[in-house]
């Protein structure tokens, strides 16, 4: 502790601090000390201080800009070499048989040519509609089965092109059928691998073999899906492509509209860091010494001891650590409450809101003179002149945007939607006639993760990040544990088998197969 | 009791049968007083009783009276013209309105000639029950007539 300041009763308050922190000390189990200088975070050199912790954050900011700048520039080397790679194969592949047929000069039309021809074509669509699509994601590692595919390619090629080259050159083979005959050959050798291509990598999987459970992190959400016999990787392009549909988009805020007024201030509160110590905590950094050490150790742990509760309260999502259970129950009912009175509210004014808009009739659009006359007379007056969707949409709007705002507002979905995304929505309900309540759906839940209008990163192109214990490549199993990581959220999926059914029959008897009433009390005399 | 075409009231004689087993060996018990004494048989089944809830039975019975759930064919229940659902109000005498299921039991255990007072006119018939929506719901009401 410093011995001289400008201040004697600043000293003294001090001190008195210092004195206390060492009666609680004291008073604490013995084996609290020396669990003392692990928790202190801002007094040893691995752990993080306050500032530290805020460049910390700005640094991974800047690190999360820079990495989806460069996915935003699309352009990935790896993939786009293996693109070009099995490209390359794949026409090689394809042209041989023809340059096979071409290259002998005497070219007597068989029939065979005409088999060849057929089953080139039969290749060519096949390979179209399977192998030219647009790749659904790119994985870590090497996608084994497209590996053992381009390689049964090139394998068979260049063994074919090596027999060829033996018997046409070396022993000047002319027999045309017979090199016609092995061209065919070779697109039959083509079409079976093509075949197994499509059995290893689309077939094989669609049986369900296990049932991964997916587990959300901060807010708890879990689904489980049916897999097949995938690899790990593969396993997590398809959580992800589940996730994005059937998970609630993750609202960050939503964790504080459960915390009530009061609530909130202390939870304000909790944030404000003491600088008092500041200057002691270079010297309570020590092993627990003397007394002053103590007192210093103890000043310097109970300030980065608080710090390190809010740095851990900061790092686990955000939600105030010190809410009772009966403050979390009251504050849960009360939040249910208004939320139940605001989506009434919402409900009514939507119905109102679209009880005005009526679809005009055709008489009405040509105008009132055509009317027939035999109606009664209330069905005479013009209604209003007859608008398009979009000033429908307008003029009805104001009626129930007070009850959307707040309803938005209570379920922190406000910073989602803008004015011009509701009244582009609204139009659309209008112009294909649909119901009140189907307008309201969108903004009454979060909604899935596909529609959350501003989700990271741009919606076209997403980057996750795996982590697994074992090499990605390696395929499903019981047991088998990993983590998608993007952000805030994170996803652990857990794998299980699905155990083997053995099924039996049981067939009925007709003459057996009779019931007795049940009587409590029946005696037979 | 009113009397209409649908309920009468009949005295029933019986006499126990002794039971005979797969061999046709005659069945014995032991007795209270000691011995040995043939188990004999009445061939039916009865529900019921002053201390039972009716509301356990699939039936559906008026009251705690002790009716008759099934007769055996070829007993001599059956011979004597015992039917289902019929009501036995005395046996030998003794009035059974009062009387448990056990006691009723014991008491039809213990006498070897049964004369019984039975009244006959229990019958089960449904109504069928439309509702606005066109389904139809059947209610199944037992009615003593």
């Amino acid at each position: 502790p410093p011995t001289d300041s400008d201040n004697p009763n600043e000293l003294g308050g001090l001190q008195q601090h210092q004195q206390q922190q060492q009666q609680q000390q004291a008073n604490q189990d013995d084996n609290w000390g020396e669990t003392n200088t692990a928790l202190t975070g801002a007094t040893s050199e691995t752990g993080m201080s306050a500032d530290e912790m805020a460049r910390y954050s700005r640094e991974l900011d800047a690190a999360a800009a820079a990495a989806a700048s460069a996915d935003a520039a699309g352009f990935d080397c790896g993939r786009a070499m293996a693109t070009v790679l099995s490209v390359t194969l794949g026409l090689a592949a394809f042209i041989s048989p023809l340059v096979m047929v071409v290259l002998p000069k005497a070219g007597a039309f068989t029939w065979e040519l005409i088999s060849l021809a057929f089953r080139l074509l039969i290749l060519l669509v096949a390979t179209w509609c399977l192998f030219f699509r647009r790749g659904r994601a790119s994985m870590p590692r090497v996608y084994i089965f497209r590996v053992l595919i381009l390689f049964l390619i090139f394998v068979i090629t260049f063994a074919f092109w090596l027999f060829y080259g033996v018997r046409v050159w070396q022993y000047q083979e002319s027999d045309y059928s017979s090199i016609v005959e092995f061209a065919v050959g070779l697109t039959d050798a083509l079409l079976f691998v093509h075949y197994l291509g499509v059995v290893l990598l689309e077939i094989r999987h669609l049986q369900a073999r296990y049932a991964i459970k997916v587990l959300r992190s901060p807010d708890g959400e879990s689904h489980i899906y049916p897999v097949g016999e995938l690899s790990i990787q593969r396993a997590a392009v398809l959580v992800l492509q589940q996730y994005a549909v059937d998970f609630n988009a993750f609202n960050p805020y939503l964790e504080q509209a459960y915390a009530s007024a009061r609530n909130r201030s202390a939870h304000r509160r909790s944030y404000r860091f003491y600088d008092v110590d500041q200057g002691s905590q270079a010297n309570g950094s020590a092993a627990a010494g003397g007394d002053n050490g103590g007192g210093g150790n103890g000043g310097g742990h109970s300030s980065s001891g608080r710090h390190q509760r809010r740095g851990s309260a900061a790092g686990g999502g955000g939600g105030g650590g010190s809410r009772s259970a009966a403050d979390r129950f009251y504050d849960e009912c009360e939040y249910e409450r208004r939320l139940r009175k605001r989506r009434a509210r919402l409900v009514t004014a939507a119905e109102e809101a679209f009880a005005h808009v009526r679809r005009a009739t055709n008489s009405e659009l040509m105008g009132p003179q055509h009317l027939p006359q035999h109606m009664p007379q209330q069905q005479q007056q013009p209604i209003g002149k007859p608008m398009s969707a979009y000033e429908a949409a307008q003029t009805v709007f104001p009626t129930m945007l007070r009850a959307l705002q707040k309803y938005l507002r209570i379920t922190k979905q406000q910073p989602r939607y803008t004015t011009d995304m509701v009244l582009h929505h609204l139009t659309n309900c209008i112009h294909y006639g649909l119901s009140a309540k189907a307008f309201i759906e969108r903004y009454l839940t979060q909604g899935p993760v596909v529609e959350d209008p501003r989700a990271p990163a741009g919606r076209k192109r997403q980057t996750w990040t795996l982590l697994c214990d074992c090499m990605p490549s390696r395929s499903l199993d019981d047991g088998v544990q990993f983590c998608l990581r993007q952000g805030d959220v994170s996803l652990f999926c857990t794998v299980k088998r699905i155990p083997f059914f053995s099924l039996g029959e049981e067939v009925f008897d007709n003459k057996r197969h009779k019931f007795v009433l049940r009587l409590n009390s029946e005696t037979s005399v | 009791m009113p009397s209409s075409p649908h309920t009468q009231t009949v005295q029933l004689q019986l006499e126990k049968v002794p039971e005979r087993d797969s061999h046709g060996q005659r069945v014995m018990v032991k007795d209270p007083a000691g011995g040995l004494a043939p188990k004999l048989l009445t061939g039916f089944r009865f529900a019921g009783g002053i201390d039972q809830d009716r509301q356990y039975c699939p039936y559906g019975y008026p009251d705690c009276g002790i009716y008759v759930t099934h007769v055996y064919s070829g007993s001599p229940a059956d011979k004597a013209g015992l039917r289902v659902h019929d009501k036995i109000l005395q046996v030998n005498g003794n009035n059974l309105a009062f009387l448990g299921h056990a006691q009723v039991a014991a008491l039809l255990n213990r006498e070897t000639q049964l004369s019984l007072l039975v009244h006959r006119g229990f019958q089960r018939f449904t109504t069928q029950l439309s509702d606005s929506l066109g389904s139809e719901a059947r209610v199944s009401a037992s009615v003593l007539l």
